[in-house]
């Protein structure tokens, strides 16, 4: 369903300008006279919403989708939500690659509509395109940072995802990586690999060949030596 | 003291290197009291008696018969190591074993077999290092796909690409992570060889490195041999091989078609399907002058971790050639030689030959040395 309502290029751009966002965010925040650290830290999180959210609008145009301003309940936020045939696509920055959204009551509202997806086996919902009975889903773009310790050292890896959450909210019925996503398109188009480019098979021709010329000289070698 | 007629003191360096074992080291294992005993017998001047050569071929794992078999004549020049300087003194020696071995394999089973015809394109006739530029290089990557017919899109496998056109392919771990290849086209033979380290472990890197041997058998063969003791020269003949792997694995207009955007999530999504590591991908984009010259590839590529091991490192399978262990193969399922007679003929033991002809572990070894291993 995924493959089949959102076009490939939708998730390019977001890929694309995920680590540009960070660090503009990252730059507004900190590379400024008008405040300093704490108050830095405070905004970068916010600054970096707003231009993720204004991606995901610019993405959506240049992928051929409707977006729509929408506000929290509570009118305390505006946020972005993409129409893709029968997907519902919004995004959240989330601490790590398994962590779930806060619950609020919006995200309860959109995520409601996923409750016909808890009665199937979602063995592969990027498969699903042609069932009669699909219904919308709301699906998460999820984006952050992941922070990891290695040899006394931080890494940090920003990870972007797309994940289906249950009715409840309670966990995700997928989450695929990015990379992922954007394999099983080009898998969907058959004969093509994930780039779209096709791989030039090798043909097999390392093989031997017995020469049996070879092989009797050998062995006359090998008598007149044993005897 | 009686010593052994026949006994050849190059095969016991032979032995020693490849176990990566000084004469002091060695002399202590077999109980003699000096290595000066040791280096006697390897120069000629003295020959084990048969109690210490029993020991020596225990302890270096060899049969007896390996160390009465002359060492034949090779062509030891024009070696071209990849990351050589950074290797250490053990490791290229043991490497230079590894090679020698591989050259007598060879020739042995070439005593019953033919192997592909050697079908190489010819890029041009370079005499000297210098006088390759850096369009002659991009130029002969893409001779060589066309030579081939491999369009322009990722190549499946470079192993088989090689072994396919009569390159003689091996692969297996070196003992230093610093020594990741070897090749060489012998003046005593006619077709190259290619030596894959397989310390690393990286199916990407192995690929990377057998299209740099590659660039040396194709730009380098004419070149004169003593140029490769000059650091400087032999710099830049890794540069020229580095640009030639890549300009092979990443074809300019295909590959920055490809990339929808220079950014490391881009790079990420096609790895998979290039089969070329990241830091690979940011090069060939810096040396197409894709990027922007104040790009923070690198800082990020840090920052996540991916200096020495990038994502899908372990997800990938190496690529691993096939020939040398068909003809193994091949010589025991036409009853030509049984397995015991293979080993007997090149006076090696199954934990040597079956990595250096990639077959499985224990492939080898007959039912009796099973039994007299598992007595053991």
């Amino acid at each position: 369903m995924i493959c089949a309502d959102v076009p490939e290029q939708f998730w390019r751009a977001l890929a694309a300008r995920q680590d540009a966002v960070y660090q503009e965010a990252k730059d507004r925040a900190f590379e400024t006279d008008s405040w300093t650290k704490p108050e830095a830290e405070t905004v970068a999180p916010i600054i970096r919403r707003a231009l993720f959210e204004n991606e995901l609008r610019k993405a959506a145009e240049v992928a051929g989708l409707r977006s729509f301003d929408m506000d929290h309940v509570g009118k305390n936020y505006g946020y972005v939500l993409i129409r893709a045939g029968n997907l519902v696509i919004t995004a959240h920055h989330v601490g790590g690659p398994k962590h779930f959204v806060r619950p609020c009551e919006s995200r309860k509202q959109n995520a409601s509509i996923n409750r016909w997806l808890d009665t199937l086996i979602l063995d592969g919902i990027l498969d699903l395109p042609s069932l009669d009975d699909a219904e919308t889903i709301n699906a998460y773009v999820l984006h952050g940072i992941e922070i990891e310790e290695r040899a006394e050292q931080i890494f940090e890896t920003p990870f972007l995802q797309v994940a289906v959450p249950d009715a409840e909210l309670s966990r995700y019925q997928k989450n695929y990586a990015i990379g992922e996503l954007i394999g099983a398109y080009t898998m969907a188009r058959s004969g093509s690999a994930p780039s779209g480019v096709p791989i030039t098979l090798i043909p097999d021709k390392a093989k031997p060949s017995i020469n049996l010329d070879k092989i009797r000289r050998q062995a006359t070698k090998e008598s007149e030596r044993s005897s | 003291m009686i010593g052994t007629p026949g006994f050849v003191g190059a095969r016991l360096v032979q032995a020693r290197k490849a176990r990566g074992l000084s004469s002091i080291a060695l002399a202590e294992m077999i109980g003699l009291k000096s290595a000066v005993t040791i280096s006697q017998y390897e120069h000629g001047k003295h020959s084990p008696p048969p109690e210490v050569l029993d020991a020596i071929s225990q302890k270096l794992n060899r049969p007896r018969s390996f160390f009465l078999r002359p060492v034949r004549k090779r062509d030891q020049d024009g070696r071209w190591y990849r990351s050589f300087s950074a290797a250490t003194k053990a490791a290229r020696e043991r490497a230079e074993v590894r090679f020698d071995w591989l050259r007598d394999l060879t020739d042995y089973l070439r005593g019953f077999l033919d192997f592909p015809r050697v079908n190489l394109p010819n890029v041009g006739h370079f005499d000297r290092v210098e006088i390759i530029t850096t369009d002659q290089i991009e130029d002969a990557a893409k001779t060589a796909r066309e030579f081939w017919m491999l369009g322009d899109g990722p190549v499946a496998d470079v192993a088989l690409l090689l072994e396919n056109n009569g390159v003689i392919v091996s692969r297996g771990e070196l003992g230093s992570e610093n020594l990741d290849a070897f090749s060489q086209w012998p003046e005593d033979d006619d077709r190259p060889y290619v030596f894959l380290g397989a310390d690393k472990g990286s199916a990407v890197r192995s690929r990377f490195d057998g299209l740099h041997e590659l660039g040396h058998i194709l730009l380098h063969r004419h070149v004169d041999r003593r140029v490769l003791r000059k650091s400087d020269t032999y710099r830049q003949m890794e540069q020229q091989c580095h640009r030639f792997a890549l300009a092979f694995l990443l074809p300019p207009e295909r590959f920055s078609k490809d990339l929808w955007s220079p950014t490391l999530n881009s790079f990420l999504a096609l790895k998979p399907h290039w089969k070329v590591a990241i830091q690979a991908m940011v090069i060939r984009c810096e040396q197409l002058g894709i990027l922007p010259e104040d790009h923070k590839l690198w800082i990020n590529i840090g920052r996540r971790g991916w200096r020495k091991k990038e994502p899908y490192d372990d997800e990938f399978r190496p690529e691993m050639p096939r020939l040398l262990r068909r003809s193994i193969e091949m010589l025991i399922e036409n009853g030509i030689k049984t397995k015991e007679q293979i080993l007997v003929d090149l006076a090696t033991t199954s934990p040597d030959l079956e990595p250096l002809a990639c077959l499985p572990p224990g492939y080898l070894e007959w039912s009796d040395q099973k039994i007299l291993r598992f007595r053991n």
